[in-house]
């Protein structure tokens, strides 16, 4: 991790502006114009597949250090999702990283080899503009030579349009160009038009560092995009991902999909695309977006199905060169196209194969194809094949790579009751007893069902979301029925008290789903009118209620619950009804597709951060030990209405317990129980 | 213009099946800016909406609670209803099922809301019904006529629109916030009791209107 980060920190330092150049210059100047010329051009190219493998190289990195960190998590808390899993993770992006840093050194090489070659010709050419002076350093493993060419005397001229801008803009411009991690490499130093020597440039920092470019590009006085763009041609810093696209890498390099095929957005994630065009973006040679796979995986069923899914996967792999390549040519493509391409495609199969989320029960059939596939001979040799064929084999034996991990620490002792009777239980014992099932019941729930319920609403879902709702409204009306059965006010009271105790043993806990439950079921309206229960209970108390209610106010969007549990460290039980409205959202806000038959993939994105945000609750269920009289006597409470909505009977009991009562019946009650009759 | 001010802060639930098209209402009512770019964890002024109601010389905010996916909450979201001063209760006029089973959303909004709450029945989708051939009627399940007479018969205040075209949106939210004003005039609600209508004070405080408690004490 360490070397990898020097190393990312190393290739950003590297100035390579200053040691090629990828500007065409005044070719009458030169006497080798000509070969210059192509050299430029093999520069700049070069430059260009450097910076999308830098940026894979990001990409990869920042993904290592996520599973790293998730690993590391997992195993401090030895939990339930094996760490099998992450490990396989690891290897995957690991594998990923090794050929991009493979490829990142290839044209490293290539790069010093051309700047050589300039310096040669230029040195060669006494009307050089610029007397270049080089000095190798270092060559050594993965570093690269930390040439420097630094620019003895002020003969640059900035080309005559740029002239006239604020020099902050150029030196942002410049720093910009100097760095290459973070945004692409700009142009070099601006290239004499006219050969007239302009002293500025001496004053130019061109030592500026890893500075945030971007920040600086924006907070400098701005010349007209126009200039920018005159500036930079097509590769404007903000459009720098265009440069997966562009028209710089050698036509058999490029990406196979014509731009009408896919729409992004300026920070390069996918707006839409045709289905062939998301397949080939998922497995893509130019760079890997880790973001992208994972939604995709995760939506795929809203947009087209798995057997076309693995049909398009299979064809990308069988990927062919272009015709009428050289072998030079062809043994590039082979490199830095059709190998990547596949290993693309390999790790999709096994993503697919072996997270949970992606294949339910239903989509098994599709291990005989891959299986099919994997045993090919020319997909067999591949490095990855064997463990994928393996992982389909477990998988046909239906066994999920899932482990069972104890939790690292003891579970608290429980607090055993003296006898089964809902005041008896200790507030806390009960919140965790119920804390254990909801936990579970919330683990259960899968992505796919999350999914069907955004591309369609039915009411008739029974899914786990519906058993989980269901335990919901069944929790209400449990602790509605616990207060109207006692027919003495002060008796109604200490259940009130009790269940707002619980409530807020459950908050404390973040088991929200529960509390909120209980909430409503103290909130529903035969409950609220018994003003004569409620009086008894204490002004803390009620403030304790009302906090809970507060936490999950639904105005705004539920802006209050959101930022509490944006504050929230798991284990976590979140009310999902907030997942499921954005959900709904989501659905109801935005087209499935775009104009030109595109998939609105978008969509599919935010539905799977939604899912995700969902998801990220599963990952560490609550650690209690269940007391099985507790759990029953849970349970039968639970189950004594069924599903039945009892709504009017317990109005009916409710006005029954406390009728209505005029001022002055109020009043002789009130006399009569303080003993004045 | 120095703030938002307003002179009544309404809320509103809106309720019925689950497809029926709630949230895209107040998505057309509230936010359009939700249609291209849906983001659920921004808008935090999402479901509020500052109306006029000219002749009454009065602008009032609208709280909108969205009830959408979670229809099957019945115990939560009918916690939504206390307080709430109007309500829009939504069917889809392509969808008869949705149109029969508003009658128990309605007794669950009778059961559980305020008494005086005024109550819009608002067909959603008629623009699911200019069929394509340009004759009218193309999908349509529930005939105006219909929902019109149920209407009248439980009192409730009618309205055809579409979330889609926008069309009788605004009117909808107006006509029932016209109701509610009225029935502040002729002294149905209490301005400082009755919950889901607050008076908003004179002048300039009103942040602290929109800050103040938005749970109301009990009712019924």
């Amino acid at each position: 991790m360490v070397e990898l980060s020097s190393f990312l920190s190393f290739v950003s330092d590297l100035h390579i502006a200053r040691h090629v150049d990828i500007e065409s210059v005044d070719q009458s100047k030169l006497s080798d114009g000509e070969k210059y010329q192509r050299s430029v051009e093999k520069a700049r190219s070069l430059v260009r597949s450097f910076e999308a493998t830098t940026q894979s190289l990001f990409d990869d990195g920042s993904a290592l250090l996520m599973t790293t960190q998730s690993v590391r998590h997992l195993e401090s808390c030895e939990i339930w999702r094996g760490r099998d899993e992450s490990y396989d993770v690891l290897e995957r992006i690991t594998s990923s990283l090794k050929i991009n840093l493979q490829v990142a050194l290839q044209v490293l090489e290539s790069l010093l080899y051309i700047g050589q070659e300039q310096t040669e010709i230029l040195e060669r050419d006494n009307k050089s503009p610029v007397e270049w002076r080089m000095s190798l350093l270092s060559l050594e493993d993965n570093n690269m030579a930390d040439a420097l060419r630094a620019m003895s005397n002020g003969s640059f001229e900035p080309p005559a349009d740029e002239a006239d801008l604020p020099k902050t803009a150029h030196q942002s411009i410049f720093s910009a160009g100097a760095q290459n991690g973070h945004s692409p490499v700009a142009p070099p130093p601006p290239i004499p038009a006219d050969g007239k020597p302009v002293a500025y440039s001496t004053d130019l920092p061109w030592d500026v560092r890893d500075d945030d470019v971007l920040g600086l590009t924006t907070k400098a006085p701005r010349p007209s995009d126009s200039k920018i763009k005159a500036f930079f041609g097509t590769d404007a810093p903000q459009h720098y991902l265009e440069t997966i696209n562009a028209d710089a890498k050698p036509w058999y390099l490029r990406p196979n999909y014509d731009s009408a095929e896919i729409l992004l957005d300026p920070d390069g994630t996918v707006r839409g695309g045709t289905v062939p065009a998301l397949v080939e973006r998922l497995t893509a040679h130019e760079y890997a977006d880790p973001k992208f796979i994972k939604a995709f995986l995760m939506t795929y069923k809203s947009f087209t199905n798995l057997d076309t899914l693995f049909t398009l996967l299979v064809e990308r792999f069988w990927i062919q060169p272009p015709e009428n390549l050289n072998a030079a040519q062809l043994g590039e493509w082979r490199k830095f196209k059709q190998y990547i391409i596949r290993t693309r495609v390999m790790n999709t199969v096994k993503s697919m194969v072996q997270d949970t989320d992606v294949l339910e029960k239903e989509d098994m059939y599709i291990l005989d194809r891959m299986q099919d596939f994997v045993s090919r001979d020319e997909v067999i040799s591949l490095p990855a094949a064997k463990s994928i064929l393996d992982a389909i084999k477990r998988a046909q034996r239906g066994k999920k790579m899932t482990i069972k991990t104890s939790h690292q620490q003891p579970p608290p002792p429980p607090i055993v009751p003296k006898r089964i009777d809902l005041l008896d239980i200790d507030a806390l014992e009960l919140a965790r007893q119920l804390t254990i099932t909801e936990s579970q019941l919330y683990l259960k729930i899968r992505p796919i069902e999350c999914l069907h319920r955004s591309k369609q609403q039915k009411t008739d879902y029974n899914d786990n979301i519906a058993i989980f709702i269901r335990r919901s409204n069944r929790i209400a009306n449990w602790v509605a029925y616990a207060v109207l059965c006692k027919e003495d006010s002060r008796r109604r009271a200490s259940v009130m008290k009790h269940f707002i105790n619980i409530a807020d043993r459950c908050r404390s806990l973040q088991n929200f789903s529960t509390m909120l439950a209980i909430v409503s079921g103290l909130n529903s309206s035969p409950i609220r009118r018994l003003k004569r229960s409620w009086e008894q209970v204490s002004a803390k108390l009620m403030s304790q209620l009302e906090t809970c209610e507060t936490t999950i106010n639904s105005y705004k969007n539920f802006n209050i619950y959101r930022s509490a549990l944006a504050k929230v460290s798991p284990p976590c039980v979140p009310f999902i009804g907030v997942f499921l409205t954005a959900l709904t959202h989501i659905q109801d806000g935005s087209k499935d597709s775009l104009p030109g038959h595109l998939v609105n993939f978008r969509k599919r994105q935010k539905a799977s951060e939604v899912i995700q945000d969902l998801q990220q609750w599963q990952a560490q269920p609550h650690n209690f030990r269940g007391l099985p009289s507790v759990l029953a006597y849970i349970e039968d409470s639970l189950n004594q209405f069924g599903d039945k909505d009892v709504g009017d009977d317990f109005w009916e009991l409710s006005l029954a317990r406390e009728p209505r009562e005029k001022e002055e019946e109020k009043l002789a009650r009130l006399l009569h129980e303080s003993g004045f009759f | 213009m120095s703030g938002i001010t307003w002179h009544y802060v309404l809320k509103f639930i809106i309720t019925g099946d689950a497809a029926v098209g709630k949230s895209s209402l107040l998505v057309r009512l509230t936010d359009q800016r939700f249609l291209t770019n849906p983001d659920p964890t921004l808008g935090v002024e999402f479901g509020s909406k500052l109306i006029e109601i000219p002749e009454e010389g009065k602008i009032v905010k609208l709280q909108c609670w969205d009830t959408a996916g979670t229809e099957s909450f019945r115990s939560i979201t009918r916690s939504y209803y206390r307080g709430a001063a109007g309500c829009l209760l939504v069917y889809d006029v392509t969808s008869r099922a949705s149109f029969t089973n508003a009658r128990s959303w309605l007794a669950d909004v009778r059961e559980h809301a305020d008494p005086h709450l005024t109550c819009i029945l608002v067909g959603n989708k008629v623009d699911l019904c200019e069929a394509e051939d340009g004759t009218s009627n193309g999908r349509r399940e529930v005939s105006t006529a219909e929902g019109e007479l149920w209407a009248k018969e439980d009192d409730l205040l009618f309205v055809e629109a579409s979330a889609k075209s926008g069309v009788n949106v605004e009117i909808a939210f107006e006509q029932a916030s016209r109701d509610i004003l009225d029935k502040i005039k002729r002294g149905v609600f209490d301005d400082d009791r009755s919950p889901g209508v607050k008076l908003s004070k004179p002048a300039n405080s009103n942040l602290n209107i929109d800050q103040g408690s938005t749970r109301p004490t009990c009712c019924s």
